[in-house]
C-alpha cells in the first residue's frame, strides 16, 4: 500500500503534541456540532477524549483533529442555519443563553424538513468559513465551559487544517476501489466497504448534498501521510459509519482503531440532543452547585471520574445528579490525599514515569483507554504513580495556557 | 383511440402475446405480475454500455441449458445494482465480468436465495443520463459482417427502467438464437419507436406496458432481422 498522494493544504495540520519520537497518533473525533447544548452525553464524549489525549501524550505524539467547521456544510448545521434565517432573522443571538438555542434547534427538527436546492446557498457560505452568529455565540459559551472543565484546549474546535477538495477525495477513492460515483444524474454516490462485508453508504446523496462522512475523509485523508495510527471516536449510534471510514482509511495505507463512546441516558431516556431532553441537565445547571460545595479541582475530576470511570464503556445507567456529587466528594478525597495533585508543571521524568506505565496498558491498541486511566486512577496497588497520573489527568503537563503558541 | 392506433395496439398485443408464449405463461395483466422463481443480479459500477451490451450477450450465451430454461421462464428476471465487482471477488465471485471489471452478471440464482454480500449494494437509482443517439459495437476481424440495428425508445424511461428494456431483449435476442454474443450491433437510442416500422418482421421486439400506468402498450425497442448474405 502507499499512502494517498494529497498533500495537506498550505495552513498545515494542527502541532502534534507529547511524547517526540513515539509512535504518531492522529486521534480524529466526530465533533459536537455547535447547534445545541452540552448534554451529559457531550461531557463524557468530550472529557473521554481529553483523558485520552493527556495519558496517550505520555508515550506518543498525539495530534488532536478538532474542528467545528469541517462539518459546517452539512444539513445539521447549515439547515439550521438556514432555518434560522428564515425564521428569526433579527434575533440578537449574542444575548441567547444555550438553553435558548436548544429550544430553536429543537424547532428546528421539528420544521418541515427544506430540499437541498433551498439550503445550499447556506451550504456555499459554510463551506467558504462563515459562522453563523447563533453558533459563535455557542462556541463563546463553550469556551466558558471547557475553562470550568480544564480541557486541554479551551479553544477546541475554532481552528484546524482545511479539508481537501471534494473531487480531489472522490477521485482518490473511486481509483483505490473505495467509492461508487455513478455518472447518472440523481444517483447517490457511495463510499464502498463491500469488502469488508459493510453495505454501500451514501456520501453525496442523489440531491448532490454531502453528509458528515465525505467532510471528515476530506479532513483526514491529507493528513494520513505523517500518521501511523489513526484513532477515530465517535458515539454508539455511528458505529457502521465509523466502521466503513476505518476499512477506507485502512485500504489508503494506514492503521486506524475505532474508539466509541455510548450516550447518556437522562432520567431513563437515550435521546438526541434535537428533542430535547436536555432541560436541567446542562453545564449551567451541573457546575454551579457542585463547585460551590468542592472546589473547581475537585469538581472537574469528579465530572471525569463519574462520566468515564463510574458510568463506564456501556453506560448503562442513567446520569444522576446524586452519583456526580458522590464521586465530586471521592475525587476531592483524592486530590487531598495526593498533595491536590501537585503544583505547577510536571517534570519530563515524572511525566515519562506515567508514559512507561500506560504504554504497556496501551498494548496493542495504541492508545491509553480512558476507562482504563481512570480506573488506575482509583487503585490502591502501589505500583501505580497516582500522584503523576493525576497531574496528567489534570492537565499539569501542559504549558500555562498564555505561554503556549497559538496552534492554526 | 382512431383505427391506425387501434391496428398498433392490436400488433403490439401480438408481439407482447408472443413473447408470454416463449416464457411459456399467460401474458401478465399488470407489470408486477411477471412471477420469478429465478433472477440474475447484475452489478454496475456505472452506466458503460459496451459492457453491458458485449456482457449481456455473453452472459446469456455462455449459460447451461437449464440454467437458460428456467431463466427463460422466469422472464429472464434481472435486478441491476450499484456496486463494485472487484469488490465482490472474494464474496459472491461474479459469473462474467465485462467492460474493464465494471460491470458483472452473478446468478441466476433462486429468486428467494440471493447471495448475502449482493445485499450490501444499492438498486439502481437516478435520470437515464444523456446517451448518444448511435452507438456502435463492432466484431469480427474483416469487418465485413453487417450490423443488426437494436432501436430503443428511451422517452421518459429511467435508468433502471432503460436497463431492463435493454437487458430483456439483449438476454432474449440471443437465448431465442436471433442475435450473436460476438455479431457485429448498432444501438440507436430513439425518445420514441414507431410500431409500424417494427411489423415487417423485427427479429425481437420488446413489448410492455406504457410507464407510469399510461393506458395502452409501448413498443420499447426492436431488433433488425438477420441480414442472410
Amino acid at each position: 500500500m502507499t499512502p494517498p498522494t494529497l498533500a495537506p493544504t498550505p495552513s498545515g495540520p494542527p502541532a502534534a503534541e507529547g511524547r517526540a519520537g513515539g509512535r504518531r497518533i492522529l486521534l480524529a473525533p466526530v465533533t459536537v456540532s455547535p447547534t445545541k447544548p452540552l448534554t451529559p452525553t457531550h461531557l463524557k464524549y468530550l472529557l473521554s477524549l481529553d483523558l485520552l489525549h493527556r495519558a496517550t501524550a505520555t508515550f506518543s505524539e498525539v495530534t488532536f483533529l478538532y474542528r467545528h467547521a469541517t462539518y459546517a456544510g452539512s444539513r445539521q448545521v447549515a439547515g439550521f442555519w438556514d432555518h434560522l434565517d428564515r425564521h428569526h432573522p433579527d434575533l440578537a443571538y449574542e444575548a441567547l443563553g444555550e438553553e435558548d438555542i436548544g429550544e430553536l434547534y429543537s424547532a428546528y427538527h421539528r420544521a418541515e424538513r427544506l430540499p437541498y436546492a433551498a439550503i445550499e446557498p447556506m451550504v456555499r457560505r459554510a463551506e467558504d468559513g462563515w459562522t453563523h452568529p447563533v453558533s459563535a455565540r455557542l462556541l463563546d459559551l463553550w469556551e466558558g465551559h471547557y475553562r470550568l472543565l480544564g480541557l486541554f484546549d479551551p479553544e477546541l474546535g475554532r481552528t484546524g487544517p482545511e479539508p481537501a477538495p471534494e473531487a480531489e477525495v472522490l477521485d482518490l477513492l473511486v481509483r483505490r476501489d473505495l467509492c461508487v460515483r455513478p455518472a447518472v444524474p440523481g444517483a447517490p454516490v457511495f463510499l464502498d466497504a463491500t469488502a469488508a462485508g459493510l453495505p454501500l453508504r451514501v456520501v453525496v446523496g442523489a440531491d448532490g448534498q454531502a453528509n458528515y462522512l465525505l467532510y471528515l475523509l476530506r479532513e483526514l485523508v491529507p493528513l494520513l501521510d505523517g500518521h501511523d495510527l489513526v484513532v477515530l471516536a465517535h458515539d454508539t449510534e455511528l458505529r457502521t459509519d465509523y466502521q466503513t471510514v476505518a476499512h477506507v482509511l485502512r485500504a489508503l495505507g494506514v492503521e486506524v482503531r475505532l474508539f466509541e463512546v455510548p450516550r447518556v441516558a437522562v432520567n431513563g431516556v437515550v435521546q438526541s440532543t434535537r428533542a430535547g431532553g436536555w432541560r436541567d441537565h446542562t453545564m449551567g445547571a451541573l457546575a454551579g452547585p457542585l463547585i460551590e460545595e468542592f472546589g473547581p479541582d475537585a469538581f472537574r475530576l469528579g465530572l471525569r471520574l463519574y462520566l468515564v470511570a463510574g458510568l463506564g464503556r456501556t453506560a448503562r445507567e442513567s446520569f444522576s445528579l446524586r452519583h456526580l456529587r458522590r464521586w465530586a466528594r471521592r475525587a476531592s478525597a483524592l486530590l487531598a490525599a495526593h498533595g491536590d495533585g501537585g503544583q505547577g508543571r510536571m517534570t519530563a521524568a515524572e511525566v515519562d514515569a506515567v508514559g512507561r506505565h500506560l504504554a504497556p496498558l496501551a498494548g496493542r491498541r495504541g492508545y491509553a483507554d480512558p476507562y482504563q486511566v481512570a480506573t488506575e486512577l482509583m487503585s490502591r496497588d502501589p505500583e501505580v504513580p497516582v500522584a503523576e497520573l493525576l497531574g496528567v489527568v489534570t492537565g499539569r503537563t501542559e504549558a500555562p495556557r498564555a505561554l503556549r503558541e497559538r496552534v492554526g | 383511440m382512431n383505427p391506425t392506433d387501434h391496428r398498433r395496439q392490436e400488433r403490439l398485443a401480438e408481439l407482447f402475446a408472443e413473447r408470454s408464449a416463449w416464457v411459456g405463461r399467460q401474458p401478465p395483466s399488470t407489470p408486477a405480475e411477471e412471477t420469478a422463481e429465478t433472477t440474475v443480479l447484475v452489478v454496475l459500477r456505472d452506466l458503460d454500455l459496451p459492457g453491458l451490451v458485449d456482457g449481456a450477450r455473453e452472459f446469456a450465451a455462455r449459460l447451461a441449458e437449464d440454467e437458460a430454461e428456467a431463466w427463460r421462464r422466469s422472464w429472464t428476471r434481472a435486478r441491476f445494482l450499484f456496486g463494485n465487482p472487484a469488490n465482490l471477488a472474494g464474496r459472491s465471485p461474479a459469473r462474467l465480468v465485462a467492460g474493464r471489471g465494471g460491470t458483472a452478471w452473478l446468478g441466476p440464482f433462486p429468486s428467494g436465495r440471493l447471495p448475502g454480500p449482493t445485499r450490501l449494494l444499492k438498486p439502481v437509482s437516478g435520470e437515464l443520463p444523456p446517451l448518444p443517439e448511435v452507438v456502435e459495437f463492432p466484431h469480427g476481424e474483416d469487418g465485413t459482417t453487417p450490423y443488426r440495428e437494436l432501436h430503443v425508445g428511451i422517452r421518459d424511461l429511467t435508468l433502471a427502467e432503460y436497463l431492463v428494456h435493454l437487458h430483456h431483449t439483449l438476454a432474449e435476442s440471443v437465448l431465442r438464437g436471433r442475435l450473436g454474443a460476438g455479431e457485429p450491433l448498432r444501438l440507436i437510442h430513439r425518445p420514441d419507436l414507431d410500431a409500424d416500422a417494427a411489423r415487417t418482421g423485427p427479429a425481437y421486439a420488446r413489448v410492455h406496458y406504457a410507464p407510469g400506468g399510461a393506458p395502452g402498450l409501448r413498443l420499447y425497442t426492436w431488433l433488425s432481422p438477420e441480414t442472410h448474405p
